[in-house]
């Protein structure tokens, strides 16, 4: 674990070095433990892949005497951590994959060497963990995809992604929960609405949440609101 | 009613201090981007420092008075006018029903705050109206956008006061050369010493590709010993170094997390002075002391009552 101030109203905690599950385990329960222990001192906590970015609320003193707190909030950190993550539902997001609403699904198939069903099946065929959460309000990003799909970001990013496209970008997986510009292979659409549920009290989409894709025909989507 | 928008100038937004606690979800805080105008202009008129005001770039803006109220304004000078009278900045003032109030262009500085006695009045989304146009988040209507002719201020409740001045130490002259004061901080070990030699001993010129994101600013490369890092959170007045090696220091919009090497956080009451340089002024970075910083954004928190209870 490393705690460094950065600028005099914020601090980074630091709790691995790699994209993996333990690690987010241990960020979900140090996020946890500093908004039980701690939340008078901060007014924001920034979860990512191996870090938490904590912003101050500094009226109750500077960055300095915050990181001494800090230190001694976590210290029983590694024995909580170990029990975390195991709680909690896998929520299932509905997916249609048609090639109306996948304008990449050709370059993904081509680039993995892969048939549409193939790429469908591998993209459904696992639970996925939220590493992060942000880029643009709640854009998730979630891991790891099966290494057959590994692909990379387009060369050019698109000016204008439609809401709900869900996209590979190298072993990642995402939803763009509202338009805006991106990168990402695009190879599908959902009607569910990840920004919504994000700012849900006791939301199901945070850091540490696990997800899975299931395939839905095109009635199923528009039936749940989707618009191709 | 307080005012009738006539002519809303090139970026007019609605902002209060910040959306706090959302940061998590990938929402910007918005707020002022120069902070200390934007107090200033609050505390002329004792309004609470969360107090929504108008934050006016560049100018040229008019608006009509639909009744007596105070106003401020304070930041950048642009030849503001209370019918054909001038008026400074810096200063509070009475305003009358059926007055109008104008803001010509730019002669120092790039943003001007305009505050009312008691503050605008607009829904609060998260607990803010700060308006982050990219996310359609905040302002008059809670879609994000900016002032439109036409659109109506109101204001809350105030009990009149006196007319006040900022005393002349407080107010910064926006044209002096700029120090940004770097603290070190971040991926600041991956770049070696010449690079960190180059970064501060260089101008830099502020590029006009500058937004409410993040400044961008062109000169001598830097490079990190790193492509990228896992991303991660991103601080306010933090300086990303991208491939290209001209720095951007992040500012009340920034994305939430990236994947750039930053080299340390400029202190956050010099970023609020950057806000105030338009593109091409030039400006340094010089190591800051982190416990000098850290005093005085303490002893200005405290001065401006800025605090956990926001309203």
């Amino acid at each position: 674990m490393r705690i460094e101030p950065v600028g005099e109203s914020g601090c980074m905690l630091y709790l691995g070095e790699q994209i993996e599950p333990a690690v987010c385990a241990r960020v979900c329960c140090a996020a946890e433990l500093i908004r039980r222990r701690l939340a008078p001192y901060i007014t924001d906590l920034v979860p990512s892949y191996a870090s938490i970015f904590i912003s101050l609320d500094l009226s109750r003193g500077g960055v300095m005497a915050f990181c001494a707190l800090l230190r001694d909030a976590l210290h029983d950190l590694d024995s909580v951590a170990s029990e975390s993550l195991v709680s909690g539902d896998v929520m299932s997001v509905g997916v249609y994959y048609g090639p109306e609403v996948a304008p990449d699904m050709d370059e993904v198939m081509q680039l993995a060497g892969l048939s549409s069903e193939e790429v469908i099946a591998l993209h459904c065929g696992q639970e996925y963990l939220v590493y992060a959460i942000g880029f643009s309000p709640g854009f998730c990003f979630m891991g790891n995809t099966d290494a057959r799909l590994k692909v990379p970001r387009k060369a050019s990013p698109r000016t204008r992604v439609p809401a709900g496209s869900v996209a590979l970008a190298d072993r990642q997986t995402a939803v763009y929960p509202c338009v805006s510009p991106g990168g990402w292979q695009i190879i599908g659409r959902t009607a569910v609405d990840m920004l919504a549920l994000c700012q849900r009290s006791e939301s199901p989409l945070q850091v540490g949440s696990r997800l899975r894709f299931e395939p839905v025909s095109l009635e199923c989507f528009v039936q749940a609101g989707g618009r191709v | 009613m307080t005012f009738e928008v006539i002519k809303p100038g090139f970026l007019t937004l609605l902002q209060d201090y910040g959306r706090y606690g959302m940061q998590h979800l990938g929402m910007a805080t918005g707020g002022p981007l120069d902070e200390h105008a934007f107090l200033w202009a609050n505390r002329l008129l004792d309004n609470h420092y969360n107090c929504a005001a108008l934050e006016i770039t560049l100018g040229p803006v008019r608006l009509r008075a639909l009744q007596a109220v105070q106003i401020a304004i304070a930041g950048a000078d642009f030849a503001a006018r209370i019918n054909q009278q001038p008026i400074e900045p810096w200063r509070s003032y009475w305003i009358e029903a059926g007055d109008e109030l104008s803001f010509a262009a730019a002669r120092c500085g790039v943003r001007a705050y305009l505050a009312v006695g008691g503050g605008f009045e607009a829904k609060l989304q998260h607990g803010s109206c700060a308006t982050v146009m990219r996310e359609r988040c905040g302002g008059l209507q809670g879609d994000g956008r900016r002032l439109e002719a036409g659109d109506r201020l109101e204001c809350r409740p105030a009990s009149p006061g006196q007319t006040q001045q900022v005393p002349p130490r407080y107010v910064p002259d926006y044209g002096a050369p700029l120090r940004l004061r770097l603290l070190p901080s971040y991926q600041y070990d991956q770049f070696d010493a010449a690079q960190v030699r180059r970064f501060f001993s260089s101008d830099y010129q502020v590029s006009p590709h500058s937004d409410r994101m993040g400044y961008r600013l062109s000169g001598p490369e830097i490079r990190a010993s790193l492509d990228g890092i896992i991303s991660e959170g991103i601080a306010y007045g933090a300086v990303q170094v991208p491939g290209d090696g001209q720095p951007i220091v992040l500012l009340r919009d920034r994305q939430t997390i990236g994947g750039y090497p930053k080299i340390g956080c400029v202190a956050s009451l010099d970023a609020a002075q950057l806000a105030q340089r338009g593109p091409g002024a030039v400006i340094r970075f010089t190591p800051g002391d982190f416990a000098e910083v850290e005093t005085e954004r303490l002893d200005f928190n405290r001065f401006f009552g800025i605090g956990v209870s926001r309203r």
